[in-house]
């Protein structure tokens, strides 16, 4: 660790999603899951957490559509949208949903990760409807 | 069943309150802005300033309003000198009642100033540049995912632009408020013809960012009547704060209001329907919506019928930001809010005044939904009444 810069916990979750994978901090004590993450599990306290591997599926809990670019990189992205999705593991997170059509965005939609290649060789996450799910 | 006691009852009051214009100062900092309205309530109060012994600021931009130098700056040595970072004028407004009610200070000032507007806008440190490669920006991103969550879940997506109710109702107000920065008029067609910015919210739903200043004094209820003609009276607070954010539990929807409501309103025996004046800290509009509901103003799911036909705006049965608010008014995080209530109370709000106004709240809450916080004043008659 470099300090204590919050982006120190955060490091092995980034460095995992730069590679294609979800994990988050699950705590050898209790289970839950705790993200953002930090140096202890939020529901028990205790300092013995493992990274653990999201199965990437989860719900589109709520959504919104850009039509202003507030950073140059989005202005020829223009209207997109940004998720916040539900993890079935509990967690929610924020990501833009591809192979649906904003029109075609609904509140409890089942979706699964889907990791996209970027200009630099990493991945973005990015999540699509799961087509395989009953939900 | 315990009796419920108020901490607060009969302890603080509001003697002075400040507003600079609202709007571009290019030329000005805030420590500048700070002190025009420092000086503002005190001309305006006749309060000595060696009557203040509390000093609270809020920082802004660039490190301004830091309150040792500001208070150094206006030749104050204050029993307590204290900051407060960005957030709310409920944060510094509960500090100074903790601090009179508590015996540590008796007349404490409050002063928050910012050039945001002409020299930038520090976003706060927990900004998460993760969600921004995403594309979520800005805390508007937070409310449209609220207000589409609440769309979704009441099923009054088709009615998405009824939302409007509240901008216009507040530039109606803003329009018969000299210092509002948008006094312009607005129509149901402007509304409708502004440009989505983050659907389901368009530009006019999106608070402004201005250059101002507001200073409050606050003083020990039992000084008050001797320092000013009609001071007006802090009758409560209540406050609950989520810290899940957007990662953990359900909070787009900013329930926490509703224990606040309940520690508010059982704390001084009031409820919604004896509240005169409704202030609602207002970065974007659909904040009016979960403030109309967990407060108990409106059921769950109504306040967007609630808020149509000119019912929260001049001369409806309940005014909602009778300033402008941060739509119309200027950005203050909810320090002009504080300015309005204490005019509306005093009956001195000139073409925008609330008739036999006894009682208004104030409601806060932050961008990323965080805290929740809320204070209702009284008239000197009605604070009587409640000992």
């Amino acid at each position: 660790m470099s300090g204590a810069a919050l982006a120190d916990y955060a490091a092995p979750h980034e460095a995992a999603l730069r590679e294609g994978r979800i994990v988050m901090q699950r705590c050898d004590d209790c289970g839950v899951i705790t993200y953002p993450a930090g140096p202890c599990c939020h529901a028990c306290l205790s300092p013995a957490l493992t990274w653990a591997e999201m199965s990437g599926r989860g719900t589109l809990w709520a959504y919104v559509i850009y039509h202003h670019a507030f950073h140059p990189a989005f202005a020829d992205k223009l209207p997109y949208n940004v998720a916040l999705v539900r993890l079935e593991e509990g967690p929610q997170m924020i990501a833009g949903i591809t192979g649906a059509s904003n029109d075609e965005l609904r509140n409890g939609m089942a979706l699964v990760a889907r990791f996209e290649p970027q200009p630099d060789g990493s991945r973005l996450l990015k999540f699509r409807p799961d087509t395989d799910s009953q939900g | 069943m315990s009796r419920i006691t108020n901490p607060l009852r009969n302890k603080v009051a509001i003697v002075a309150a400040h507003a600079t214009m609202q709007g571009k100062h290019p030329d000005r900092s805030a420590w500048d802005l700070g002190v025009e309205a420092y000086r503002g309530a005190l001309a305006s109060s006749g309060i000595a300033p060696a009557r203040i012994d509390g000093l609270l600021t809020q920082t802004a931009n660039g490190g301004q309003m830091d309150p040792s130098r500001f208070g150094q700056m206006v030749g104050l040595d204050p029993k307590v000198t204290g900051a407060l970072t960005y957030g709310t004028a409920f944060f510094s407004i509960a500090y100074a009642a903790a601090l009179i009610s508590s015996g540590q200070a008796s007349v404490v000032a409050c002063v928050y100033a910012t050039n945001q507007r002409s020299h930038g806008f520090a976003n706060p440190a927990d900004q998460i540049p993760a969600n921004e490669r995403h594309g979520f920006f800005s805390a508007a991103g937070f409310a449209a995912l609220g207000y589409q969550r609440y769309l979704h879940e009441y099923g009054r997506t088709a009615d998405v632009d009824k939302l409007g109710a509240v901008a216009i109702s507040q530039r109606a107000f803003a329009r018969l408020n000299p210092i509002a920065f948008r006094r312009d008029p607005m129509s149901w067609d402007d509304y409708l013809q502004d440009r989505w910015i983050a659907w389901p919210l368009r530009r006019s739903d999106i608070c402004l960012i201005t250059d101002g200043g507001v200073a409050l004094i606050l003083a020990d209820a039992n000084l008050a009547a001797d320092l000013v003609d009609q001071p007006v009276h802090l009758l409560g607070l209540g406050r609950q704060d989520a810290l899940g954010g957007l990662a953990r539990g359900d909070n787009l929807l900013i329930p926490q209001m509703r224990a606040t409501a309940t520690q508010l309103y059982e704390r001084t025996g009031l409820g919604p329907g004896d509240v005169d004046n409704l202030q609602i800290q207002d970065a974007h509009a659909s904040v009016i919506l979960h403030t109309l509901e967990n407060y108990g103003f409106c059921g769950a799911g109504e306040a967007l019928d609630f808020i149509q036909d000119g019912r929260i705006g001049p001369g409806g049965p309940l005014p909602v930001n009778s300033g402008g608010g941060q739509l119309s008014e200027g950005y203050m995080v909810g320090w002009l809010h504080q300015v309005e209530a204490f005019r509306q109370l005093r009956g001195e709000a000139g073409e925008r005044q609330t008739s036999n106004c006894r009682i208004a709240q104030f409601c806060a809450t932050g961008g990323a939904r965080e805290y929740s916080g809320s204070l209702l004043y009284g008239t000197g008659a009605v604070a009587e009444m409640l000992l």
